[in-house]
């Protein structure tokens, strides 16, 4: 579903954020992407949403390439940033409405989803309200349910726990393994170790722009948890 | 306290230059700035100079402190919504140790600077012009300085009472934003009416012998009227006086002290008032029955007039174009030939009048280039579009279309009441329709191609791109450039009217396919 083959990415200035960086999420996965702060996380993220360009490597979504088919790739595909600016001047259900127009989702399928999402993150009744009244948590909801509108094949968030209540993250987790069961993949940024072991069923831990381990939780994590995994192997990294 | 409040003023006034890649771009964009401020001085100069040579050099002192001080007036009343009040960074602050009348005043110290960098851009040539003319003496310009430096104090402190009137108003009132802009679009009229108003004299024009003889008393007289401290400024250059100095400190020192007072007494409440907003927290689920589902361009073009009508400075300085373009209209159309005719002081022009009204009104609502200033608008929420399965040209093609909802409209209003008025032949009555509207789809069209080229993403403040940025410069100016060549051709060979009209019409139609044509291809 999402493939990134020799990624790297350097800014101007000839900071490296990323180097050479290859991992694949299959149909069925939640991946956990952990790195320490300015680890390149969000680099890798925003390349394969189509926000960032790059010059080396290939980055493929359902088996097209996000640089040379963009639009197919974010047709089948959601994201959700760290810090979710959604238009201010908009109400919740005008945002979602665009963003139901712009995929294409008939009326009748996004009223029901608005509905079931809205009722489960318990953000229906302030659909109405001018999204500038909103809280963090509430704009990271409504950008959550206009990821789901079109129910997409892949859905990449970027720290998407920050800033939402406790029930709405176990809500979040729920949709997850419910996407997940119908064949979609998710991959996303975390530097909570302790959802991603949870969470999820296979991570990669990127450190200074470079992958130092990627694969099946249960595997990583065999005989110490998440947590030591992740100490012993940026230790040894030094 | 001193520390605090210039530590604040040097961030301020540093974000407006860091941040910025100073590219060849960049570089042309400052250079246009430059030669605006070069072409500004120079016309102060000449302006002093010329009254010098008509023997009214005692003018200049007033004059130039007058003028300065009624455009701060006029433009800085419109910025103290986010300048002074309700800005991004106000909780940051207000949460730091440090006083309100601190914050307060390094916001109101770094418009002050701003409005002293212009104040100085007006008045130095001017001083120097006068110097020239007057004789130059050491008192004179110590007292031209020190009276440069006060000048922005009042018109400063006027405009904020004046923008904050209008914000503490508009936020009583649920849809606060659009209250905002009807009342500031009202007091611009106003003001632009009522100048019109004062420059016509009372007996239809005409001076009497008596008032050309004391001419530059009577000028001096009404620039006092209309700006009294112009007279202490006048007194302290002309005859010298310090004392005349000093009152003029002492009251724009005071006057400002006044309003930190007042300010300071209901900052908090003032800001909390301003910067929440009303939120019901009722909307039913049945509502939900009545979403219909649009295609991606529609949705853009809905998104940005809604962008467009909340934001109260971005309609202001983007909406004058049609707001001006109507009234301008409506004039003419209750006026009609005779009375446009007595105005401009000729008679015979009516042809004139008939071949150039179209792109009179192409060029005022050309002013209302949205599409100059939408792409960077988006901002922190440019994320958004580049995420989702849109192409560029559905982008585009959502933002012209918005901006062709607000002119086209328009432009055919225009032309009903220009037709009524002018009572034109069957030609110069269609011109009215088909050339403000071909000129409506080129303008929507460069003013995507400007944007493209000049964008700026990085804003704290929706001010810095609708007002002070270049693109927003060049959307607004352009068009008035692009009707300058079809209204010099009408005025020098008024009996190829026909021919100029359909001839620059089917250029621009030309000229916005043309253009079409690279933007679609260009990428954001």
């Amino acid at each position: 579903m999402l493939e990134i083959q020799d990624f790297s990415k350097t800014y101007k200035g000839g900071k490296r954020a990323v180097d050479h960086l290859s991992l694949r999420v299959e149909a069925g996965d939640i991946y956990g992407f952990i790195g320490h702060n300015g680890a390149g996380k969000s680099t890798t993220i925003k390349a394969a949403a189509g926000i960032l360009d790059f010059e080396e490597g290939e980055i493929r979504i359902d088996g097209k390439s996000i640089q040379k088919d963009p639009l197919a790739c974010k047709k089948v595909m959601a994201y959700i940033p760290d810090n979710p600016d959604l238009y201010e001047h908009l109400t919740g259900i005008q945002y979602l409405n665009f963003i139901g127009d712009v995929f294409g989702v008939p009326a009748k399928t996004r009223q029901e989803r608005i509905q079931e999402y809205g009722d489960m993150l318990e953000i229906t009744q302030n659909l109405g309200d001018s999204i500038s009244s909103y809280s963090h948590g509430m704009k990271q909801k409504t950008a959550i349910i206009s990821a789901l509108l079109h129910d997409p094949k892949l859905m990449i968030l970027d720290e998407p726990f920050v800033g939402l209540d406790p029930k709405a993250t176990v809500i979040l987790k729920q949709i997850m393994h419910q996407m997940c069961e119908r064949g979609s993949a998710i991959f996303f940024s975390t530097h909570v170790l302790d959802v991603a072991e949870k969470l999820c069923n296979k991570i990669a831990i990127i450190k200074d722009g470079r992958l130092v381990v990627a694969g099946d939780t249960l595997e990583l994590t065999r005989d110490e948890s998440l947590e030591s995994v992740f100490m012993e192997v940026v230790d040894h990294e030094k | 306290m001193k520390n605090n409040c210039m530590r604040l003023v040097k961030i301020q006034l540093s974000g407006m230059v860091k941040g910025k890649e100073w590219s060849a771009k960049q570089m042309l964009v400052v250079g246009a700035y430059v030669l605006v401020a070069v072409m500004v001085a120079a016309y102060s100069f000449l302006l002093a100079y010329g009254f010098g040579k008509a023997g009214m050099i005692s003018l200049v002192p007033g004059y130039g402190f007058a003028i300065t001080g009624l455009i701060t007036v006029f433009f800085t009343a419109l910025k103290a919504n986010g300048v002074l009040f309700a800005y991004r960074d106000y909780e940051m602050l207000m949460a730091l140790p440090i006083r309100t009348s601190v914050i307060i005043t390094s916001r109101f110290l770094t418009m002050y600077l701003l409005n002293l960098a212009f104040t100085a851009l007006v008045m130095l040539p001017m001083g120097i012009g006068y110097g020239m003319e007057a004789g130059v003496s050491l008192p004179a310009a110590v007292i031209w300085i020190a009276g440069m430096l006060v000048a922005p104090l009042i018109p400063t402190t006027i405009a904020t009472f004046i923008g904050l009137a209008i914000i503490w108003f508009s936020s009583r009132f649920r849809f606060a934003n659009a209250v905002t802009t009807i009342v500031s679009f009202v007091l611009v009229i106003g003001i632009l009416a009522g100048s019109f108003g004062l420059g016509q004299m009372e007996d239809q024009g005409q001076l009497t012998a008596a008032q050309m003889v004391n001419l530059g008393e009577v000028i001096a007289e009404q620039i006092h009227r209309i700006y009294p401290p112009s007279a202490l400024f006048d007194t302290a250059v002309n005859a010298g006086s310090l004392w005349a100095l000093f009152l003029l400190a002492a009251i724009s020192l005071v006057w400002y002290g006044v309003f930190l007072a007042l300010i300071s007494w209901k900052y908090r409440k003032l800001n909390t008032a301003l910067m929440t907003t009303h939120a019901r927290g009722n909307y039913q689920v049945t509502e939900l029955r009545q979403i219909r589902q649009s295609s991606p361009v529609r949705a853009i073009c809905k998104k940005e007039l809604k962008r467009f009508f909340t934001c109260p400075i971005y309609t202001m300085n983007m909406g004058m174009g049609v707001v001006m373009a109507l009234v301008v209209s409506a004039a003419c159309m209750v006026l009609g030939v005779e009375g446009l005719e007595r105005m401009v002081g000729m008679t015979g022009v009516k042809e004139l009048i008939a071949w150039a009204a179209p792109f009179f009104v192409a060029g005022i609502l050309g002013m209302t280039c949205t599409t100059s200033v939408s792409l960077s608008l988006e901002g922190k929420n440019l994320w958004i579009l580049q995420s989702l399965p849109l192409a560029p040209e559905e982008v585009y093609k959502g933002k012209i279309a918005m901006n062709l909802v607000l002119t086209v409209p328009a432009a055919v209003v225009c032309a009903v009441f220009l037709a009524v008025g002018i009572r034109g032949n069957a030609v110069q009555s269609l011109l009215l329709f088909v050339v403000p509207v071909a000129y409506c789809g080129f303008h929507a069209v460069m003013g995507m191609w400007i944007n493209l080229k000049l964008p700026n993403y990085r804003w704290t403040s929706e001010t810095a791109v609708v007002k002070q940025s270049m693109a927003a410069f060049c959307g607004i100016f352009l068009p008035m450039v692009n009707v300058a060549v079809p209204v010099g051709l009408v005025v020098w060979r008024t009996e190829w009217g026909s021919w100029i009209g359909v001839g620059f019409g089917v250029l621009e139609v030309l000229g916005m396919i043309g253009v079409w044509g690279r933007v679609r291809k260009m990428r954001f």
